[in-house]
């Protein structure tokens, strides 16, 4: 006991008292004592002395303990009582206790004194506690029932011995029952809970759950008696008896529904909110007046590098790079009497790497919204495009880049009713009004104002564009014209964003910057003007043109490209697809070498062909250039391409006029030097023979001789000139009368002219004109050309087949072909090519003949505007192919 | 002992073969003139019966060039092929009614060839082919 122990003795014996003292002291009991001998002192000292225990010897000079005893009571009927006597009978002693006394000790057994004192303070205190206590519970007794159903807390006990169960009224509320509505018992009970927690509550009251613990809680639901589902916590309370075994169950019910209700209500909107902060990009940071950080969104992770170990707690203004602390500060501070205000801040925040990051963004002010209690700030990471910023500033372009920065001002719009459109404050910047034309608040800005402001063509549009904005919440961006205040039309650009409530949704307010851009505009559109141009020219030209990376990845091309790959690919050309993919095989190599060529910087110039369905024939000429930076570095190459059919044509045209011209002109120094050879060898025989017949000294016979070579030699001459008259004749005869001339019907004439040799020949025809049997042509010449043909064939035949001659024509586009075939002797057609149709040639001497015929022939053919090819090969017959324009 | 001095005429032209003999009989010397109408006749001619070319013999040959089965170019051509005593022994004239410069100069640049003389074969024409 740390407390000094207050005795009052009553004692008139000193030896007596000097003897409690020592027996007290001997204990070691920290004591104070007040002996008394009379009635007087005793009386005075419970007063003064307020002991904690009275100690009286019974028989004193006209006092007594009876005496004394009902005293004290008098005075503090707490104060426990010790009779300290010799030799008094049991009987007094307990009718002493009876009347109050709480202990007595004989003086002859006086070592039991110290612990009689001990044990009566503290059932005396013991005692005076559980007064006090009743006598709280006694007051407190009506407010507890209050207290219980404002609480929904119920209340019950079980006795475990009698089984009885006593239920307080909001127990029977927290049911659905009224109390008393009808008897409860613990089965009763476990009726109400929930089938989901029948086995929570069942182990609650398990007879080892109940003999193991002092206290039992748990939480159960229960459906009450109208169906309502409730969540109960419940707590019991196991009175045991002195050997540990439970007699008795207090129990307490709370009706926690709507607490739990509540907080599901919370974790539900919270997560709804969170997922929609972390769900951005942007930084949403959550933090008190003083700039405690409450929440933040995991992006803060990616942009500043913290976890939220690492920030929450901690006071975010220390993050705050020193150049923008003062003014961010100043703005908060301005905006704690601002309810539901924000502002638009840019500021430097240290990454946890030590560098910093520009962050930009809307700092609002929600401190009083209970949902939220803080700042919110909604960052975002604008580092790269303030850095760019910096550069440009510090670039050597610092003028231009000045102004450019210098024309770009900015805005705030609030929104005093987002539905209605029902603008409120508006504040310009500096330059804001400078754009406009006005010294810096030179005029009060609103709404309205600024709508005067905008060019009248430009009013409803950007009325419109606004509104939009703000009900779809869109990033905003317009350009429009804008009227100065000198009168000057300029264009300018203009980018808001709506900032919302993050609570509400609505709009608040809208921020924005507006740019002067009429020069960029007008530079702008001076460009795509050129652009324009520029892609007109190259899709409206002839030329094909493809553009492709160093990786051959189509990147641009014009429509005569997409319709060339179209023919004679068959795919339309696609952006970013391979050029090679369009091709295979042969074409597909080639195309690779090109590349190849091209990309190691070379030009590759050829020519292709394609013969498209209705067989016409396309030229194209292929130009394949590197397309170079101003380095030399080759960045890709052009296809380009030129239709050159036209040209092609002509040139092929030319190509055959000129080959027909050579051919020609052979064929007229053939004739010429055959000729000349024709005519000149009789008439050096006629001057041979003059020259003799003149200057020698001839007999008669040698004279005869000579003058019949004379003769025979001018004979020939005669014969020569007629041959070429003839051969003249024929070539220019393309004046003669064209007729139909019927091809079965020709050969019918020729076979009846010689019908005998024939026969005799033994000469057999194939004719097949079944293509085309009809031909607008000379008839003499057809007759003479088929003549010739056919008479040679019989004088040239095998001596042991009997001939056959095939006849037959074909119709190609433009000609008749006429097939005429023999099966007789043939010539090496290759040696004999440039001769076989030469005058005067022959190849075969076993007949007659001058060498008239093939060259006759030719000459017909030809004439006829035709051409005569011979295929042949010694033994294997003669195939002539004729050739006739149609 | 004298020079032996033979003449041969290649021609098909019988006409042409007629005043050569004539003109060759009656102003040069020749031991021997012979006449080949078929120029494969006078191919072997030199094949076979000048296997080796007799001492101090002089072989003039007359060729014409535009013959049906064989040209005179071809006949050169099967000439070259001899041996060198014979192609040494023969002097080798083109003759041909031809004025064509092409040839002429065909036959000048025909290394066998002497001379090219455009017929007829006349006095005049045999009185220069005999001037050393």
């Amino acid at each position: 006991m740390n407390q000094t122990l207050r005795i009052l003795h009553l004692e008139d014996n000193s030896s007596d008292a000097e003897l409690v003292k020592r027996f007290l002291k001997k204990e070691e009991i920290d004591f104070e004592i007040r002996v008394t001998e009379n009635k007087c002192d005793f009386t005075k000292a419970l007063g003064e002395f307020c002991p904690d225990v009275i100690l009286a010897d019974h028989r004193l000079p006209a006092f007594d303990s009876e005496q004394a005893l009902e005293i004290s009571f008098q005075h503090n009927y707490k104060t426990p009582f010790i009779l300290l006597t010799g030799n008094v009978s049991e009987e007094f002693a307990a009718g002493m206790i009876k009347k109050g006394a709480h202990d007595y000790v004989l003086k002859s057994n006086m070592q039991r004194l110290p612990n009689a004192i001990l044990r009566a303070v503290e059932f005396s205190r013991f005692e005076e506690e559980r007064q006090k206590f009743l006598q709280d519970v006694i007051a407190s007794e009506g407010l507890l029932r209050e207290a219980e159903r404002l609480a929904h807390l119920g209340s019950w006990q079980i006795d475990l011995t009698t089984q009885e169960t006593k239920w307080s009224d909001e127990a029977y509320r927290i049911l659905g029952l009224d109390p008393g509505e009808t008897e409860l018992t613990y089965e009763r009970f476990l009726e109400f809970v929930h089938p989901a927690d029948h086995a929570t509550a069942k182990e609650m009251f398990a007879p080892d759950m109940l003999s193991q613990n002092d206290e039992i809680k748990s939480n159960i639901r229960i459906i009450d008696k109208f169906n309502n589902l409730k969540y109960i916590r419940s707590a019991l309370k196991v009175v045991k008896d002195h050997t540990g075994i439970p007699v008795k169950i207090i129990g307490f019910n709370l009706d926690v529904t709507e607490t739990v209700k509540a907080e599901q209500e919370v974790k539900k909107r919270e997560s709804f909110y969170k997922k929609l902060i972390e769900r951005s990009s942007d930084m949403k940071i959550l933090f008190s007046s003083d700039g405690m950080i409450l929440y933040g969104s995991p992006s803060i992770k990616k942009i500043l590098g913290y976890h939220p170990g690492e920030y929450l707690g901690i006071n975010g203004l220390k993050m705050i790079h020193k150049n923008d602390f003062r003014k961010l500060v100043t703005r908060m501070k301005n905006l704690i009497p601002n309810d539901g205000g924000a502002f638009y801040n840019q500021q430097r925040i240290r990454h946890k790497n030590g560098s910093y990051r520009w962050c930009a963004g809307t700092i609002s002010n929600h401190l009083n919204d209970p949902d939220i209690n803080a700042f919110v700030a909604n960052f975002r990471d604008v580092t790269a495009r303030k850095e760019s910023e910096d550069k440009l500033i510090q670039s050597q372009s610092h003028l231009l880049a000045s102004q450019r920065i210098g024309n770009v001002g900015s805005w705030e719009l609030t929104l005093k009713r987002s539905d209605t459109f029902d603008y409120g404050k508006t504040f310009w910047s500096e330059q804001t009004y400078r754009i406009f034309g006005y010294e810096p608040d030179e005029v009060e800005v609103s709404s309205e104002f600024f709508i005067e402001r905008v060019h009248p063509d430009d009013r409803e549009r950007i009325r419109i564009s606004t509104r939009e904005a703000i009900r779809s919440s869109r990033f905003y961006s317009s350009e429009h014209r804008i009227l100065r205040k000198d009168g000057q039309t300029r264009i300018v650009q203009n980018n808001a964003e709506v900032i919302r409530d993050p609570i509400t949704l609505k709009a608040i307010k809208m921020i924005g910057v507006v740019q002067d851009i009429t020069e960029i505009k007008s530079a702008q559109m001076a460009l795509a003007k050129s652009e324009a141009n520029l892609s007109s020219i190259v899709h409206n030209t002839e030329l094909a043109y493809v553009l492709l990376d160093n990786d051959l990845t189509i990147r641009f091309y014009n429509e005569p490209a997409n319709a060339g790959f179209l023919r004679e690919a068959g795919k339309q050309l696609m952006l970013g697809s391979n050029v090679l993919d369009y091709f295979t095989g042969d074409r597909r190599n080639r195309l690779i070498d090109t590349c190849k060529k091209v990309l190691a910087g070379g030009k590759v110039n050829y020519e292709t062909s394609f013969t498209s369905e209705n067989g016409v024939i396309l030229w194209y000429d292929n130009l394949n250039t590197p397309v170079k930076d101003s380095d030399g570095q080759i960045l890709g190459m052009i296809l380009s391409r030129t239709d050159i059919t036209e040209r092609k044509l002509l040139e092929l045209e030319r190509e055959n006029i000129t080959e027909d011209l050579i051919q020609r002109n052979k064929d007229l120094e053939q004739f010429a030097y055959i000729t000349s050879h024709n005519l000149r060898g009789p008439v050096a025989n006629i001057l041979g023979s003059v020259n003799i017949l003149q200057e020698e000294d001839l007999g008669k016979t040698e004279k005869k001789v000579f003058l019949s070579v004379l003769k025979q030699s001018v004979d020939k001459l005669d014969t020569v000139i007629i041959d070429l008259n003839h051969i003249l004749e024929i070539r220019n005869a393309v004046n003669e009368k064209k007729e139909n001339v019927i091809l079965s019907g020709l050969i019918v004439d020729i076979q009846s002219g010689i019908q005998q040799t024939i026969e005799n020949e033994q000469v057999k025809f194939v004719l097949n004109f079944s293509e085309c049997n009809r031909v607008l042509s000379i008839k003499s010449y057809l007759h003479s050309i088929f003549y010739n043909l056919i008479t040679n064939s019989i004088k040239f035949r095998k001596p042991d087949i009997a001939p056959q001659i095939e006849i037959s024509s074909q119709v190609h586009p433009g000609i008749l072909r006429i097939i005429y075939r023999d099966n007789g002797l043939g010539l090496n057609s290759e040696k004999l090519k440039s001769q076989v149709f030469g005058l005067y040639k022959r190849f075969h001497f076993h007949t007659e003949g001058k060498g008239m015929g093939l060259f006759m022939v030719k000459t017909q053919v030809e004439t006829l505007g035709g051409r005569i090819k011979l295929n042949s090969e010694e033994n294997m017959g003669c195939e002539f192919i004729l050739d006739f324009k149609i | 002992m004298t020079q032996t001095v033979t003449y041969i005429v290649v021609d098909d032209d019988h006409f042409n073969n007629t005043i050569c003999s004539m003109i060759i009989k009656k102003y040069m010397q020749a031991t021997e003139v012979k006449i080949f109408t078929e120029p494969e006749s006078g191919l072997l001619y030199f094949k076979e019966k000048l296997t080796s070319a007799r001492e101090n013999e002089q072989i003039f040959l007359f060729l014409d060039i535009n013959m049906p089965q064989m040209s005179g170019w071809e006949f050169l051509e099967e000439f070259e092929k001899l041996s060198t005593e014979i192609k040494n022994a023969v002097k080798i004239y083109i003759l041909s009614s031809s004025v064509n410069d092409q040839d002429l100069l065909k036959s000048k640049n025909n290394a066998l060839v002497t001379d090219y003389i455009i017929k007829p074969l006349t006095r005049e024409k045999v009185f220069k082919l005999l001037q050393p």
